[in-house]
């Protein structure tokens, strides 16, 4: 029994109908077995994944931090790190394997989120699992699942919102509106583009919603309330991080222009702005090349027309971001523009709509491919898998992460802007010495004082002190322990040998 | 009749078989359109032609009884001019004297006479005879009324001692009247010398203590906030009581209904209140209105005559006493009620018309530990000012959204200030009201859910006036807060015992909801100050307040904290489609200073003054002329 006074207690007369509501028809265990169900086949593509040792730089960057944090206890050592959100999950227990799964689940739970929506479509059973099946082979959305965790995290995110968002304009479930918001506004931390999208979906509200005499909410001011109610979040978590930065750099931006920052794109950034018109072209070639999604544009033209000019709103947003210089990388582009098809399917199709949708689904499958085909980290994940050979990088990394880990507490000099990788493959920040520490700058100039080893690479990234001061080779005092891929160990002499 | 002509040695028991219709409609007293009238009444209802014909007012209540008397076959009383034994009376308790409907008036060797408002017999004789022994029992009629005034008049000293502390008698450790109990003192005495001597000796480290202790206790307050908020939208949708089971009453199934109305110094709400309480969708002869006034109040007493209430409406006049609040007045009434469930309103209040019967189909839906349900206070001038859209903005997110979420998962309910529906047992079983606690409602939810009861909530809505200016809502909320401490401070004077009782659960969310909301208003103004200083000046000098732990937990207070409340108080507008109100939760922060002051007023009262009942000033609002402003939305 609920209530002592409510033993049984019945609708409001203007309530709005439970069949119509999303995700508040099961409980949160019922979600929680589903999503755990979605999750086996890509978490078993993870552990395979990790078995041959591939680790993209995402995870890797990601769990460096999370290593660094544990270690050191202080969340600022981290720089203020921007998304936060997934690295505070990884904090939880930092391995380089945690991303994946993270990941996994993120994508078995979107999955059963789409599987969800596919159940009221009313298309058979048998072509709603073709078109899943369809979806989630494609080999960019099987990486963007298991590999690319702070991009799933925010798709996902973003996705869950939506159904909310769906609940709270078509049928007026104040609840779910609320839920919406604070799903978008956590979803800033994990992606800078839920805002876009949480201010976006606002602004589509107007749109979105029914008339008043489903909803029995009507009026101007209902709709700047749902929002109000959609926006607020996100943009309150836009300014809470914008003070934060401000509180502890001085610099309350720093997390869209720090070098490290996820949120702009440094290639198309500095463009001006009369020569990214070009861009549109790239950006109308990569929508046309999506058949599934333009297949349901015109569904919905056909069964809900209200619905089209909101959803092509929000497929445009990628193009949008990127035209103004953010990051929205091509994987994620690709797999936004398949998960907001799935999602934007109008109810109650007719059967025969279920075999042209699979098609569709395949061949979107096909450009995609045809979209990666030059995409790094993608093309080479693919072929690990196929050809069942880790990376050589992989494999020194690895074993370079493993012997460094043996070293005492801060003995080891480097710079996490290159050293990232093995750092997340020793799985502890503990034997760095690291530029957020206070001593580096000391270290650094005086090493033989401080370390007994410093880690320098061939292949910098970005502004490595380490590797820049030592290019040249050990200082004084010291000498080459042993190389590993691109990566040199310097010791001081009376220092143990870790590599050998 | 008085007394002194009542021949006892010639007993006139002589019964008239006519019936009291028929008799009043013979004496001319009564019109035989308005006797059938009545006896309609009487098919749908059940309930006593005589009270029926009062209640609506076709028959004076003296007329009626001096003919009961004679078909009766005793002589009518007036207790007003007739002479009283006291000292006969105060051998009796006067709370059986109103609950039986008797007053014994004097007494004659071995005879005593004894007024009656009821059909005299055996059991109003074994009754005296309980008391006084072998006696015997000369009936004489009266009306209630008049034993109530006799009650009023004969037991005023003991109706005042057990209105003002019969609570504290019966069980001192739940009564406000004493601040602090020895162990609080020595605790709170203890508690200041510890931080003044650490400030001295380890100024650091006390003041980290100290301020991780503030950020983590506000921390826990926003997450149980945001909890149970949540719970109540989730539930916005779902109604204790439809409209059918409203309906599906009968009339003659409903039971005697009592509705305590305390006012003081509101002889301008009065002709409003009467008219309010006219709306009421109960049937008349089962409604018993208590107009509780204050001994001193004479303007607001001449207006209620001047009203003209009906004849469900008695005056109580409610003796001068200290403590001067609204629960001593309630428990004056609690004693004159005779209702099988009792309900208070303020004078300004206009309750939804079928509220008592959705409260009675609530009871019958409910479990037997169902000692009150809560109805929506909401107000009717919500739109006045800016003041008065925080005040309304708060309110429905309190009562539609924290009550329901509280009700959801099973935690206490504090009550509201009006519009508690009681089980009249289970309340005196509980006691009534403690008048030293100003929030005396709050304090009696809590009581209710220690001794192991259960407090619901129906969906049914009181209008209320609310506080147009500042400076009044100071007052109002002080004294809020003020009881919000004394409860709390009541309540955990014997901890394991609430725990043992009550459970670890429901102390839990009792002590975050009552005490956290003092403690984090109180804290506001500190904790923001500190903040804009840095913000302002840069300086370092608190940063030794916040090692990193400590910092964390208070950016997120800061950030997320703040964030989420005011997201929460968007919440309000939605159930009741007041959607011009929400953005005005934007302006929360600046509400919440306003609180923050109260609430040092409210320690500083407690400290100094910890009865004074702080009268809020009613019927200000321009909006009190109409009969249903425009700031009401329709639902």
């Amino acid at each position: 029994m609920a209530s002592a006074a409510i033993s049984k207690p019945v609708p409001r007369p203007a309530s709005p109908p439970s069949d119509g509501l999303h995700l508040v028809d099961l409980s949160w265990r019922a979600h929680l077995l589903r999503v755990a169900l979605f999750s086996l086949p890509f978490l078993a593509l993870a552990l395979v994944t990790y078995r041959y040792g591939f680790l993209t730089n995402a995870h890797a960057h990601v769990t460096a931090k999370a290593l660094l944090a544990a270690d050191r206890l202080r969340l600022e050592v981290i720089g203020f790190l921007y998304p936060p959100l997934p690295f505070l999950l990884v904090l939880v227990f930092p391995r380089p394997w945690l991303p994946s799964v993270l990941a996994s689940i993120a994508a078995g739970a979107t999955a059963w989120l789409v599987w969800y929506d596919l159940e009221r479509v009313g298309l058979a059973r048998l072509w709603r699992m073709l078109l899943l099946a369809a979806v989630v082979v494609i080999p960019l959305n099987v990486f963007l699942a298991t590999q690319a965790y702070p991009d799933m995290l925010a798709l996902h995110l973003i996705v869950v919102a939506w159904h909310y968002y769906i609940n709270f304009v078509r049928h007026g479930h104040t609840f779910s509106g609320f839920v919406a918001g604070l799903i978008l506004g956590l979803a800033f931390y994990a992606n800078f583009y839920a805002l876009v999208y949480a201010l976006a979906l606002a602004s589509l509200v107007p749109l979105f919603r029914r008339s008043e005499a489903s909803t029995g909410q009507g009026g101007e001011w209902a709709t700047l309330s749902q929002m109000l109610v959609t926006a607020f979040p996100a943009l309150w978590a836009v300014a809470s991080w914008t003070y934060i930065n401000w509180v502890f750099t001085g610099n309350p931006m720093m997390y869209l222009t720090d070098p490290a920052a996820a949120v702009i794109d440094p290639e198309r950034w500095g463009v001006p702005l009369a020569e990214r018109w070009g861009w549109l072209a790239e950006f109308g070639r990569e929508l046309i090349m999506q058949p599934l999604l333009l297949g349901v544009f015109a569904a919905n033209l056909w069964r809900a027309p209200r619905r089209l000019v909101p959803l092509v709103v929000l497929a445009f947003v990628p193009s949008l971001l990127r035209f103004f210089g953010f990051a929205y990388p091509l994987p994620l582009v690709l797999a936004t523009y398949t998960v907001l098809a799935l999602i934007a399917l109008p109810e109650r199709l007719p059967r025969w709509v279920g075999p042209v949708i699979v098609a569709l689904a395949l061949g979107q499958g096909a450009t995609t491919a045809v979209l990666l085909q030059h995409a790094g980290e993608v093309r080479q994940w693919q072929q690990v898998l196929v050809n069942g050979i880790p990376r050589a990088s992989d494999q020194d990394e690895r074993e370079l992460g493993q012997r460094l880990r043996a070293a005492p507490p801060y003995s080891i000099l480097a710079d996490d802007r290159s050293a990232y990788r093995i750092i997340a493959r020793a799985e502890t920040a503990r034997p760095f010495l690291l530029p957020a520490d206070a001593s580096f700058g000391a270290a650094l100039a005086e090493p033989a004082r401080s370390v007994g080893y410093i880690l320098v690479t061939q292949e910098p990234l970005g502004r490595d002190l380490v590797s820049e001061r030592f290019a040249d080779g050990p200082p004084d005092g010291s000498v080459v322990d042993g190389q590993q891929g691109s990566w040199k160990l310097y010791r001081r002499i009376d220092q143990p040998s870790l590599l050998h | 009749m008085l007394l002194r002509t009542y021949r006892p040695c010639q007993p006139q028991v002589t019964r008239s078989r006519e019936r009291i219709g028929e008799a009043l409609v013979s004496r001319g007293l009564l019109r035989p359109e308005d006797l059938e009238r009545a006896l309609e009444y009487q098919c749908r209802t059940g309930d006593r032609i005589g009270r029926i014909l009062n209640a609506l007012g076709l028959v004076k209540r003296q007329q009626l009884y001096q003919v009961l008397a004679e078909l009766w076959g005793y002589p009518y009383v007036d207790l007003l001019r007739e002479p009283l034994d006291a000292r006969l009376a105060r051998l009796f308790d006067p709370e059986a004297l109103v609950q039986r409907r008797c007053f014994p008036v004097r007494r004659v060797g071995n005879e005593v006479f004894v007024a009656t408002a009821e059909p005299p017999g055996a059991e109003l004789e074994e009754y005296i005879r309980s008391v006084l022994g072998s006696v015997t029992v000369r009936p004489l009629v009266t009306s209630e009324w008049d034993i109530d005034y006799a009650v009023r008049t004969i037991f005023r000293d003991l109706v005042l001692d057990r209105a003002a502390l019969g609570l504290y008698y019966r069980s001192p450790d739940e009564s406000a009247r004493q601040v602090l109990v020895r162990w609080q003192q020595v605790a709170l005495a203890l508690l200041l010398i510890l931080v003044a001597a650490g400030l001295l000796m380890v100024p650091t480290r006390t003041a980290v203590i100290v301020s991780a202790l503030v950020n983590s206790v506000l921390f826990v307050f926003v997450l149980f906030h945001f909890v149970v908020a949540m719970a109540g939208a989730k539930h916005e949708h779902v109604q204790a009581i439809s409209p059918e089971e409203v309906q599906a009453l009968r009339d003659d199934e409903l039971p005697m209904y009592t509705v305590l109305v305390p006012v003081y110094r509101e002889a301008n709400v009065v002709p409003h209140l009467i008219e309010n309480l006219r709306n009421l969708d109960y049937p008349a002869s089962k409604l018993e209105i208590l107009l509780l006034i204050e001994e001193d109040d004479d303007e607001t007493l001449a207006a209620a005559k001047a009203a003209r209430p009906p004849e469900t409406v008695t005056f109580i006049v409610v003796p001068n006493g200290l403590p001067k609040t609204k629960p001593k007045a309630c428990n004056v009434g609690l004693l004159f009620a005779r209702g099988e469930f009792l309900t208070i309103y303020d004078a300004e209040d206009r309750p939804e018309s079928d509220q008592l019967k959705k409260a009675i189909v609530a009871f019958r839906k409910g479990s037997p530990d169902l000692v009150c349900v809560q109805a929506a206070l909401n107000y009717y001038n919500a739109t006045e000012n800016l003041l008065t859209r925080m005040f309304t903005l708060e309110y429905s997110y309190w009562f539609d959204y924290v009550l329901t979420g509280l009700d959801r998962l099973r935690l206490p309910i504090p009550l509201g200030g009006t519009s508690n529906h009681f089980r009249v047992d289970r309340l005196r079983e509980l006691g009534g009201w403690d008048p030293f606690n100003v929030t005396e409602d709050a304090d009696l939810g809590i009581r209710a859910a220690a001794r192991g009861y259960r407090v619901g909530v129906i969906n049914s809505t009181t209008w209320e006036e609310a506080n147009n200016h500042v400076g009044n809502w100071i007052r109002q909320r002080s004294r809020w807060i003020k009881g919000y401490l004394q409860t709390v401070l009541v309540h955990t004077r014997h901890p394991l015992r609430l725990v043992r009782t009550a459970g670890i659960r429901n102390t839990f969310g009792f002590v975050l909801l009552i005490g956290g909301a003092p403690f984090a208003f109180l804290s506001l103004i500190p904790l923001w100050s500190l903040t804009l200083t840095w913000i302002v000046t840069r300086t370092h000098a608190f940063d030794i307040l916040f090692p990193p732990v400590v910092l964390y937990i208070s950016l997120f207070n800061l950030l997320i904290g703040n964030g989420v409340m005011i997201y929460l108080g968007m919440l309000a507008g939605f159930k009741r489609r007041r959607y011009q109100l929400i953005p005005f939760a934007l302006l929360n922060p600046f509400y919440w200073i306003l609180h923050s002051i109260a609430s040092y007023k409210a320690v500083w009262q407690l400290i100094t003054k910890p009865f004074y009942w702080e009268k809020t000033r009613h019927g200000l609002s321009r909006y009190l002329e109409t009969g249903s402003s425009a700031s009401v939305a329709a639902e």
